[in-house]
């Protein structure tokens, strides 16, 4: 036994390969477009394998939870760069691996076409994106976790501006910039505030993770480093009102870079906020406002995200909007936990917990499907506007039906994922009646109500995209004539289809995983009994308060229909294919069908204050009458406008003592030595 | 295994009974609104005799859709009646393989919903497209209002598994509390929207500027229009029966004795003629309301779900 463990790398040196395999793999990436040519395939499968590495540290460790660091042999001068391995890093890193994946199979056939000058610097950012978000997972101390935040932050930067021919390429890259280095500044100052809380001993390597662990805080500490890693950590994860940079981002960047940042780049965020306030700050620092704050701020995002997603008619915009709405849920279930911890009910808590984590996994899994099944789409039609598509599902049968799937997972439809990560969530918040005030009583009921309404509003959304995208007529030549995706392209969305559909029928075993990270974090396991069939049932707490069979579910399903089928393919029941019955009218036209934004318009006039519209309606007198309907996001005119023209207008002060003249430079310099000397002139 | 194969026999039987008593209560339904408005009523079994009739003949697909809108009506059917093993319809004593909660059932309800929606607009003509683009509309509306509700009167069972929700009201007392009076007010507005009924839509007319339910299934024919029907009969049914299990548990039976059971089936039947009776007077007494005062409705049926829950913590703890 002690030779085989010593023989098989242990999960720490399976990541810690994978990661250095990622990045290596990335310098020699760009040499594909040149003279490597033709083993472009190769490559791929080269990056797959860190993709596999990592799933195995991930579940390796999650079946055996310890936790798992080493000191690597470089770094500063008394800094040196440490790496770690626990549960809850585990859990993600499985994530990272599983999705990766599927994602990078997809790419083989997904850049054939494309340009070598463009290519030339996917192939080299890629892997290092992957590599640096596998680095943020692994990392155990201060330095190394932001020296790979800014790298991930970096390498997406440069993945979102591949087209950056393109001007709103090159905005939404700098906006996406912007808002990254905001975040990480306010990250930053939060690891700042903890660190003071450290007993200090005189030496630097108290920036280590173990080291900022349980300190003790005067009472704002807690606080400001919450708060501060909420929107620090929220601006990369996109929660409402930081979101701006993703809705620009996501149609800018190539699809599979889209899967990856909203599929895993969000979910390191998350993984960061739960590190800094539960791990980091510690569950003793959480009080239940804490809890309120995050789930006013998930209910918010989620009702927000959606809204605005049913107003989009460019897929990938949509598909970036429900990333801020699947944010939302997630915080929603961490919201609750913080809550329910704080006060003392460990049950829900365990619940929320878990049904937060999981939805990680099944966003990671179905967002970045969707991703890929619009990239096809658009890659195929050549067009960004759903009012143009129509009917695909002739043309590309197996894209749409993968892409189904993932709709009906993303709606939260049983029997698919993500309809158990919300019941999960409903699970928890049902547990209200035992909070002992009716304020908090009734956030968690609201929230519970604004995730069915989301939830609810996500189908109508998907009903919308696959409606017009994938059924119905054409309504270009484009649409008419686009061809199925190629089998790279089609076995990456098989592998995440799978998935989704493996991890809504077997909740168990992904719950029992999931279950040494909340042990691991919080002392306390899943009440999960376990009398009956394990693999068949669900049920969180016991089996007279809920369950759940998706197995069941589907085999009772399939036995009807089964019996629908056999009776109709028996007494043979002639189907006649006819043109439809068109009142009469002898014109019938695909423009007569309903268009994407008018899907939306019933949303849009019920919830008018989340909306700023512009909206031109023709008059009679018009020559040439035209219709026209801008909908945009109000926190643009509300929030960033004016902090953009009060930033300009202080900077055009500042500009005036800039008046060209050395002189007037040198007595700058002077007066601020003199300030400088009087102020440090009372110091030691 | 053994948590689900015993139970197969009661479960079958659940599913014919409900897949029976759908027909049958949309007859006594039409024979209410008959009565009421003057006219010589159909027969009890009319539902069955056009449903035969439609289930001999052959289907028309329109030109341009995909497999989608064949598959639709036998999915949508297969879910209706699977999902009727959700909600106690004789006892609470849960032996029929109850595979999942209230919330599983409202899941359920919506991918129906979805699968409609998607079949309607892969007929690629306007109506279809209205037809769906509506029913989605009532929808979001209604989920998260049936959500409260299940919320609030599982908050007083403990347990959002129907069998258990109805055990506990059922041993309760007869007088029911403030939070389930809101509650089964706003249940009632839910079942008339979910279930196409009239104020939200008329499952009579096939007027273009206010059908929904009817638009959807204007281009189906033959056997996929018996079974979207059927479905839809058997949603309606699975609403008053889970109504009936969160509001008015009485009768139901508890530890099956054959007895009891058939007192049971005798209060099934009362309550079901009342809910017809209610239902068909609702009908009769009420217009159609415009489309667009449909949301106004079902944020009336929100609101009182969320008094439902905060009269609850307020007036009950």
């Amino acid at each position: 036994m002690r030779l085989a463990g010593q023989l098989l790398p242990t999960p720490l040196d399976q990541a810690d390969m994978a990661l250095v395999a990622w990045i290596a793999l990335g310098c020699i990436g760009p040499l594909l477009t040149g003279v490597l040519k033709k083993h472009r395939s190769l490559f791929f499968g080269c990056l797959i394998l860190p993709g596999v590495l990592d799933c195995m540290a991930g579940i390796g460790l999650l079946i055996h939870p310890v936790r798992l660091s080493r000191e690597l042999p470089f770094g500063l001068p008394g800094l040196p760069f440490r790496i770690a391995l626990d549960p809850l890093s585990g859990f993600f890193l499985t994530v990272l691996g599983l999705v990766s994946i599927p994602v990078l199979l997809f790419c083989i056939g997904f850049f054939r076409g494309s340009s070598p000058g463009k290519t030339r610097w996917v192939f080299f950012w890629l892997p290092v994106f992957l590599g640096t978000m596998s680095g943020v997972l692994l990392a155990d101390d201060v330095m190394t976790f932001l020296l790979f935040w800014e790298g991930m932050a970096l390498s997406s930067f440069f993945l979102v501006v591949t087209d950056m021919q393109e001007a709103p390429v090159r905005k939404a890259g700098f906006l996406y910039l912007l808002m990254a280095q905001i975040g990480t500044g306010l990250i930053i100052l939060s690891f700042f505030l903890l660190s003071a809380g450290t007993p200090t001993t005189g030496r630097m390597s108290s920036l280590a993770f173990e080291n900022l662990v349980h300190g003790s805080f005067p009472g704002w500490v807690p606080w400001s480093v919450f708060l501060l890693s909420l929107a620090g950590f929220g601006a990369k994860a996109g929660i409402v009102p930081l979101h701006v940079w993703l809705p620009e981002a996501h149609p800018a960047a190539p699809a599979p870079v889209s899967a990856l940042m909203s599929g895993l780049m969000l979910k390191i965020a998350i993984y960061g906020m739960i590190r800094m306030d539960i791990d980091l700050l510690g569950l003793s620092h959480i009080v239940p406002a804490m809890g309120v704050t995050v789930l006013i701020v998930g209910s918010l995002s989620a009702l927000f995200g959606v809204l605005h997603a049913l107003m989009q008619h460019d897929p990938k915009r949509l598909l970036a909007y429900h990333s801020i709405e699947n944010i939302g849920i997630i915080l929603i279930g961490f919201g609750l936990f913080l809550l329910f911890e704080s006060t003392g009910h460990p049950v829900p808590a365990t619940i929320a917990f878990s049904a937060a984590l999981f939805h990680v996994l099944n966003h990671a899994l179905f967002k970045s499907l969707l991703f890929l099944g619009a990239g096809i789409v658009m890659q195929k039609t050549g067009t960004h506007n759903l009012n143009d598509l129509g009917g695909l599902f002739r043309n590309m049968p197996a894209t749409s039906t993968f892409f189904l799937v993932g709709a009906l997972a993303i709606s939260g439809l049983p029997p698919l994922n993500g309809f158990l990560s919300e019941w999960l969530t409903f699970q928890s918040a049902l547990w209200a009646p035992s909070l002992s005030s009716i304020l908090l009583q009734s956030v968690v009921v609201l929230s519970a109500a604004l995730l069915a309404l989301s939830s609810a509003l996500t189908a109508m959304c998907f009903v919308k995209v696959v409606g017009v995208a994938f059924l119905g007529q054409a309504r270009s030549i484009k649409a008419a004539q686009a061809r199925e995706a190629g089998m790279a392209e089609l076995s990456g969305m098989a592998l995440l289809s799978l998935g989704c559909i493996g991890a809504g029928l077997f909740p168990f075993p992904a719950l029992k995983f999931l279950s040494s990270v909340v042990t691991s974090l919080t002392g306390q396991s899943l009440p999960l009994p376990a009398e009956k069939d394990p693999w068949l049932w669900l049920a969180p707490v016991s089996y007279s308060r809920a369950q759940y069979s998706p197995l069941l579910l589907l085999l009772s399903f399939l036995l009807i229909m089964g019996a629908l089928a056999f009776w109709l393919r028996r007494s043979q029941k002639p189907v006649r294919v006819a043109p439809t019955w068109n009142c009469g009218y002898p014109v019938r036209d695909s423009r007569m069908q309903d268009t994407a934004d008018a899907f939306g318009q019933p949303v849009r006039h019920f919830f008018a204050p989340f909306f700023r519209m512009d909206r031109h309606l023709p008059s009679a007198e018009d020559d040439q009458p035209v219709y026209r309907l801008e909908v945009r996001d109000p926190f643009w005119a509300s929030l960033y406008d004016p902090i953009a023209s009060a930033l300009f207008f202080v900077s055009e002060i500042v500009e005036k003592i800039r008046n060209r003249r050395i002189s007037q430079y040198l007595l700058y310099s002077v007066l601020t030595l003199i300030l400088l000397l009087l102020f440090f002139e009372e110091g030691p | 295994m053994n948590t689900f194969l015993p139970f197969l026999g009661t479960s079958l039987f659940q599913m014919l009974l409900v897949g029976l008593l759908a027909p049958l209560f949309l007859g006594w339904l039409n024979i209410v609104k008959a009565l009421l408005s003057n006219r010589t009523p159909a027969s009890l079994f009319q539902p069955f005799r056009d449903w035969s009739k439609l289930l001999s003949k052959e289907s028309i697909v329109p030109q341009g859709s995909s497999d989608l809108f064949r598959w639709a009506p036998p999915a949508v059917f297969a879910l209706l009646l699977t999902s009727s093993l959700l909600v106690p319809a004789l006892g609470t004593h849960g032996k029929t393989v109850a595979f999942g909660d209230a919330l599983v059932l409202t899941g359920i309800m919506a991918l129906v919903r979805v699968l409609m929606a998607l079949g309607a607009i892969d007929t690629g003509t306007p109506f279809g497209n209205l037809g769906g683009r509506r029913e989605m509309m009532v929808g979001f509306l209604a989920e998260p209002a049936t959500v409260l509700v299940i919320f609030t009167a599982s908050i007083l069972s403990g347990s959002t598994m129907t069998f258990q929700t109805a055990d506990a009201l059922r041993s309760g007392t007869l007088l029911p509390t403030p939070s389930l009076v809101f509650g089964g007010l706003a249940f009632l507005l839910i079942l008339l929207g979910e279930n196409a009924r009239i104020p939200i839509d008329n499952p009579s007319t096939h007027l273009e500027l206010t059908m929904i339910h009817e638009a959807m299934l204007l281009e189906y024919s033959g056997p996929s229009l018996a079974l979207m029907e059927w479905g839809s009969a058997i949603k309606l049914v699975i609403y008053l029966l889970l109504g009936i299990a969160l509001f008015f548990p009485w009768g139901l039976a508890g530890d099956e004795g054959l007895s009891d059971l058939i007192r049971a089936g005798g209060f099934l039947l009362l309550k079901l003629l009342t809910a017809g009776f209610v239902l068909g007077l609702l009908e009769t007494l009420m217009a159609k309301l415009r489309i667009f005062r449909v949301p106004e409705f079902m944020t009336l049926a929100f609101l009182l779900a969320i008094l439902g829950f905060l009269s609850h913590f307020v007036l009950e703890v």
